[in-house]
């Protein structure tokens, strides 16, 4: 009888371990479409065996060692880690894609065209210098194109503004995942006895790899489970998560960043205020900043700091130079009316500072320029050629010597106009006599577009650039001219040649080459990170189906499991049944 | 098409079947989207990064057009414009012809008063036509106003007519290298300014501190660069780059070198002067990097063995509109007080300059003395010369009492002046052996042969040199007013001073001294027969009416000579518009062919093709298809299905 009763004890292991198989099966069936699940796997071992004496040894059965997640650690930090990349390629991606529409170029209406058209304007206005109709198209194309520039620009810092906000949100993101990693880590410790039971808290170790997926969609970590279960996150060299404890984020804000140093730089140390407030994170514990190579904070960084902040730049700087050379070319000529009194656009920060210091966008240098005092009533001209000394040799001029030097130029001359520093540092010059008027020319000293006086455009970046609102109130005053002749458009062909001309500041390219290149290299980096972003993309699709061919389940598989588990079931109950049989027959001899 | 992922392994899940189709899916959708847009648009780039290297092409030929659109807008204009200037000048050749076969018909023997009074009424309204078709427009401009294009070229003052415009050219741009004048200007065909007061006088000025580097060396400047100073102790290297005006030069070296060292003007301020305190100084002075900035200054000293100083050569600074006068002849300035006597046909002038103290005041004081007279800068920078505005006055600048108008060089009948250029260009008419004789009050005569001389003042010394003269008549130009001034100094035996012609000679009476003093006088003051007048198609009708209603054959058939001039002047007039306009055409042409090359070689690189694109459209289209129906068998697909 003592082996019936072995035989029926090792018909209910088999049934009990089939049942739990079977249990276990219907639970990965049940999962099948669970994202964070890895498949389980009953671990079924033999049964210690009995000593029948005489060297023979029986089997009593099988047990059930444990239920086992099926994982690959080192594939699950490669998933991670993949996922990093891909999400912030993918966010550059979007980032560059939103940059080529405000561009919009290859269009009939883009930017290069609005250039076209206004430096074609100018060949008009050379051609019929006259006319009043010319006059008005050429402004109207030149608000179209500041206009272009600011939308473009002010597109790029609202992206930036909006990424910066998603940024914000994204910090919190990471603590908030964080704490709840650190709460997991508690429990898995907990459930599976410090270690003891290793890898059986499986639904929660589910969750927390959940969890890390989702913190490696903000940022690039790796994680390291200690013996006891925990799972420590690090980023970069920086600990997020170890045991039971994380460490919290915190959103600090600069001015502006560095790209050369990869410094922040704060409010205090800007020169003006900022486009858009800069958030970046440090660590809450040790002030020491955030670095990630991936994820979305990665992305949003890159996006908002280098390829913005760069296009920002590039088309700041396009604006700029276009502004100085043409308001250079500009201020030099005339229009078909003179001036009765001119008040400079900008203002220096001190009348007593020395001009090519004194906080002018750019700098004047030394040199002169003629102030023609036209006699409308004897149709004659008087030049006063004024000097400007900036040699720095001896005392340079500032704003409030070159007002003298103007006003005795014009005593000497004994004509009627005077010059003046206004309250607000900026420079006026005006005619004291109904039939005096005033014109410009032959500036080697470019002090006139510095100061923004019969000058075109003002401002000095995308963002403020605009017309001159002397021109914008009297067209005559575009000049078109050198000499003051109504049919000379000498000036407007200077200025229509600044298109191509090379200009230094530039790297040597002409206005138009510069932009060209601007697009394209935009063009090529927007294209390199779409083919970057999609092989991230398919990269990372690889390793999903790698990490699904581990740990996802496969019905079939389950289906044959079930098949197995339940003719391994029906044969322990048959075994059960032959037991009952033997034990009948022996009871039956009784 | 981008890759769609495909992977082998062992276990093949429910999950990673769902993804796989899924993003086949999403791929094959997202490029039949494309293909559509793409279709839809006819653009094979949508956006640059769709082929950065096509779109940098598609942008510099989209770029090429519209700047080749504005050129052909040019180009059309400028050629239209000489067309009609073609169509104007053929109009005024037309009337000349008219107009010297009527004054040809009034020279023979069958003309007579009558008649030439009656052609004379033709004449002036050939004059009035002239007139018309001179101030032609084209686009509310007039053709041959220069850049004072909105304002009338030729406008009647009285019976003068006067010219309003200028003869700067007009310019566009045909190409990204260039531009091409595109109109005939007045001077040419009308010969506006024909009659120009060229100035005799290089006036020379000296330098000071606030003169322009660019004016330097007859305006060619002065190379921006550095220089090296060596006193034979010390180097010193000097930026000249910023430096804009010779004070700026001077205060660079006086601040770039020893204290020992001095730069200044030079003691006639011609150039500059560098000496040196140091003893034993030996001063040199090169160019640094191989610059031309010493050599333009003038003080490029290479080799030791000059000493301690330095003196540059003569910088001759180009006149412009801010000259002082005080500097104009070499510092040494000039009687401006004294003024000068201008006379433009009816207009006439005195003017005097001692308030002005610049070349511009100076200008504007002849600009402004309504004698319809232009003064200007000579383009070589060295003198000034003047332009009647009256189309056929007489233009004569005179001294009034002192030397202004010489000193200025613009005397119009001076020492220098080509006898040819006397009497509105008929010159000094001389016969072989004398010409003239002077007889004196004591009764001595010096007979005096001008053949062959070529100025006034050749002239004046053929008299005072005269073997029979030896001092007994002074010949010199009047010192007031203009014309040869003959001053008798022997003594008065009650014989007439008087100047006869030999053999009818015509050169006493074109020089202007065909004259006799009163009983006793001493002093003979020629005529003035210089002076300059524009020679032109106005001039000459208005010569030719003149003489019709004088009834002067002789004047007559010079008018129709020069008449014959101006035919050929508006000839060439139309032959350089029909050449220009010409070119134009080339050019339109041209820029035709470009754009055509351009649109083409842009539709190849950024228009779609249509034949492969939906050809794609298609094979994309079954792959979805196929891909949709295999998905959903495998999807299906389960072990499930088949058991009991």
């Amino acid at each position: 009888m003592g082996l019936l009763n072995v035989g029926l004890q090792m018909a209910r292991s088999a049934l009990a371990a089939q049942q739990l198989a079977l249990e276990v099966t219907g639970n990965n069936i049940a999962n099948a479409n669970t994202d964070s699940y890895a498949r389980r796997r009953v671990q079924m071992v033999s049964r210690p065996d009995i000593d029948l004496g005489s060297g023979l040894k029986l089997g009593s059965g099988v047990g059930v060692a444990g239920i086992q997640r099926v994982v690959d650690d080192f594939l699950d930090g490669r998933l991670r880690q993949a996922n990093a990349d891909c999400t912030s390629l993918d966010l550059q991606r979007q980032t560059l894609q939103r940059l080529e529409g405000l561009y919009g170029e290859l269009g009939d209406a883009d930017l290069s065209t609005m250039m076209n058209e206004f430096f074609n304007a100018l060949d008009d206005l050379r051609n019929f210098p006259d006319e009043p109709a010319q006059r008005q198209l050429l402004v109207s194309l030149a608000q179209n194109l500041t206009e272009q520039f600011q939308m473009i620009r002010r597109g790029i810092t609202d992206v930036r503004t909006s990424l910066d906000l998603q940024y914000r949100a994204a910090v919190q993101d990471v603590n908030s995942l964080t704490e709840q990693i650190a709460a997991l880590n508690t429990e898995i410790i907990r459930t599976e006895g410090g270690g003891l039971y290793h890898g059986t808290a499986a639904s929660l170790r589910d969750e927390r790899d959940d969890l890390l997926r989702q913190l490696s969609d903000l940022v690039s970590i790796n994680v390291v489970e200690q013996q006891a279960g925990g799972a420590d996150v690090w980023v970069g060299s920086h600990l997020l998560v170890t045991d039971r404890q994380h460490f919290e984020l915190r959103v600090e804000t600069a001015s502006d960043f560095d790209r050369d140093t990869g410094r922040w730089i704060t409010s205090d140390q800007a020169d003006g205020p900022s486009e858009v407030l800069l958030s970046y994170a440090v660590f809450d514990i040790d002030n020491t900043e955030l670095q990630t190579e991936g994820g979305m904070l990665h992305g949003l960084l890159y996006s908002r700091d280098d390829i913005l902040a760069t296009q920002a730049d590039t088309l700041d700087r396009l604006v700029s130079n276009l502004v100085w050379e043409f308001n250079k070319v500009h201020s030099e000529g005339c229009g078909l009316a003179f001036f009765e009194d001119v008040t400079s656009v900008d203002a220096v920060t001190d009348a007593d500072a020395t001009l090519s210091s004194a906080g002018l966008s750019w700098s004047p240098v030394n040199g002169s320029f003629n102030i023609r005092v036209h006699d409308t009533a004897a149709g004659l001209v008087k030049t006063v050629n004024i000097q400007v000394d900036l040699d720095g040799i001896g005392t340079d001029d500032t704003l409030n010597t070159l007002v003298t030097k103007i006003n005795s130029a014009m005593t000497a001359a004994g004509l009627n106009v005077s010059a003046a520093v206004n309250t607000d540092n900026t420079l006026s010059i005006t005619s004291g006599a109904t039939d005096t008027r005033f014109s410009f020319n032959d500036d080697t000293s470019n002090v006139l577009a510095a100061l923004g006086i019969n000058t075109f455009f003002t401002g000095d970046n995308a963002l403020n650039v605009g017309i001159n609102e002397r021109i914008t109130g009297k067209i005559d005053l575009v000049a078109g001219a050198l000499t003051p002749t109504p049919a000379d458009g000498t000036n407007a062909g200077r200025l229509a040649q600044l298109r191509t001309l090379a200009i230094d500041a530039l790297g040597g390219l002409s206005l138009e080459e510069y932009h060209q290149s601007c697009i394209t290299d935009l063009a090529i980096e927007t294209s390199l990170t779409k083919s970057r972003s999609d092989g991230a993309a398919a990269y990372m699709g690889t390793l999903q189906a790698e990490r699904d061919a581990v740990s996802g389940v496969n019905l079939d598989e389950e289906a044959i499991n079930l098949l197995r588990y339940q003719r391994a079931y029906q044969a322990a109950a048959r075994y059960v049944t032959v037991i009952d049989e033997m034990v009948k027959t022996i009871l039956a001899m009784i | 098409m981008n890759t769609i992922s495909h992977t082998q392994f062992t276990r093949s899940t429910l999950q990673q079947t769902a993804r796989n189709v899924n993003s086949n899916l999403g791929l094959l959708n997202t490029r039949l989207m494309e293909l559509q847009t793409k279709m839809a648009t006819g653009k094979a780039i949508i956006r640059p990064s769709d082929d950065p290297f096509g779109a940098v092409v598609a942008l510099q030929l989209q770029s090429l057009l519209e700047n080749k659109a504005q050129y052909q807008k040019n180009v059309l204009l400028a050629r239209d414009q000489l067309a009609a200037s073609d169509g104007a000048l053929g109009d005024i050749g037309d009337i000349i012809a008219d107009a010297r076969s009527l004054g040809l018909g009034e020279i023979g023997v069958t003309a007579t008063d009558e008649t030439r009074q009656a052609a004379a009424i033709v004449v002036d309204s050939y004059l009035d036509e002239i007139l018309s078709r001179g101030n032609a427009t084209f686009q509310n401009r007039y053709l041959f106003s220069g850049t004072l294009a909105t304002t009338a070229a030729f406008q009647a003052v009285g019976s003068d007519i006067v010219f309003r415009g200028n003869t700067d050219g007009l310019y566009t741009r045909a190409n990204e290298t260039g531009d091409i004048g595109y109109s005939i200007t007045a001077d040419g065909v009308f010969g506006v300014d024909s009659g120009r007061i060229a100035g005799f006088a290089d006036l020379n000025p000296t330098l000071n501190a606030d003169t322009d580097l660019r004016r330097l060396n007859l305006g060619r400047g002065v190379h921006a660069g550095g220089i090296i100073i060596d006193d034979g102790t010390n180097t010193s290297t000097i930026d000249l780059s910023h430096a804009r005006t010779v004070g700026d030069v001077i205060d660079a070296i006086n601040a770039g070198t020893p204290a020992t060292t001095t730069c200044t003007l030079n003691a006639a301020g011609a150039g500059l002067v560098l000496t040196s305190s140091l003893g034993g100084a030996d001063i040199t002075i090169v160019d640094a990097s191989n610059g031309t900035t010493a050599r333009d200054l003038g003080i490029y000293t290479p080799s030791p063995g000059g000493g301690d100083t330095v003196t540059g050569g003569d910088l001759d600074p180009a006149l412009d509109l801010q000259t002082p006068l005080a500097l104009l002849g070499m510092g040494a300035g000039i009687d401006l007080a004294s003024g000068i006597a201008v006379t433009n046909g009816d207009y006439s002038a005195t003017l005097t300059f001692d308030t002005c103290t610049t070349v511009e005041d100076l200008l504007n004081a002849i600009n402004g003395a309504d004698v319809y007279v232009q003064a200007s800068i000579a383009d070589d920078g060295r003198r000034i010369e003047l332009v009647s505005l009256l189309q056929g006055a007489r233009l004569r600048v005179a001294e009034t009492t002192g030397t202004t108008a010489t000193d200025l060089g613009i005397r119009s009948f001076h020492t220098s002046t080509e006898l040819s250029a006397l009497n509105d260009l008929s010159g000094v008419h001389t016969i072989d052996g004398d010409d003239f004789r002077i007889t004196c009050r004591s009764g001595d005569v010096i007979d005096v042969d001008v053949s062959d001389l070529h100025t006034v003042g050749d002239v004046i010394d053929a008299i005072n040199n005269d073997a029979d003269n030896a001092g007994k008549v002074l010949a010199r130009l009047a010192t007031t007013g203009n014309g040869i001034e003959l001053v008798d100094q022997t003594v008065d035996m009650g014989v007439t001073f008087a100047v006869t012609a030999l053999d009818d000679s015509r050169a006493p009476g074109d020089l202007g001294i065909l004259m006799s003093a009163a009983p006793g006088g001493d002093t003979l003051t020629g005529d003035d027969t210089g002076g300059t007048r524009n020679h032109g198609v106005f001039a000459h009708l208005t010569d030719l009416r003149d003489a019709l209603i004088r009834n002067d054959n002789h004047a007559i058939t010079i008018a129709l000579q020069r008449l014959e001039d101006d035919f050929a002047d508006i000839l060439n007039g139309r032959a350089e518009a029909g050449a220009k306009g010409q070119r134009m055409e080339v050019l339109s042409r041209r820029i035709d062919q470009e754009v055509l090359d351009a649109k083409d070689f842009l539709s190849r690189t950024q228009d779609l093709d249509f034949a492969t694109t939906l050809v794609e459209y298609s094979t994309v289209q079954a792959t979805l298809e196929a891909c949709l129906q295999s998905a959903a068998t495998i999807v299906r697909l389960s072990l499930l299905d088949f058991l009991d």
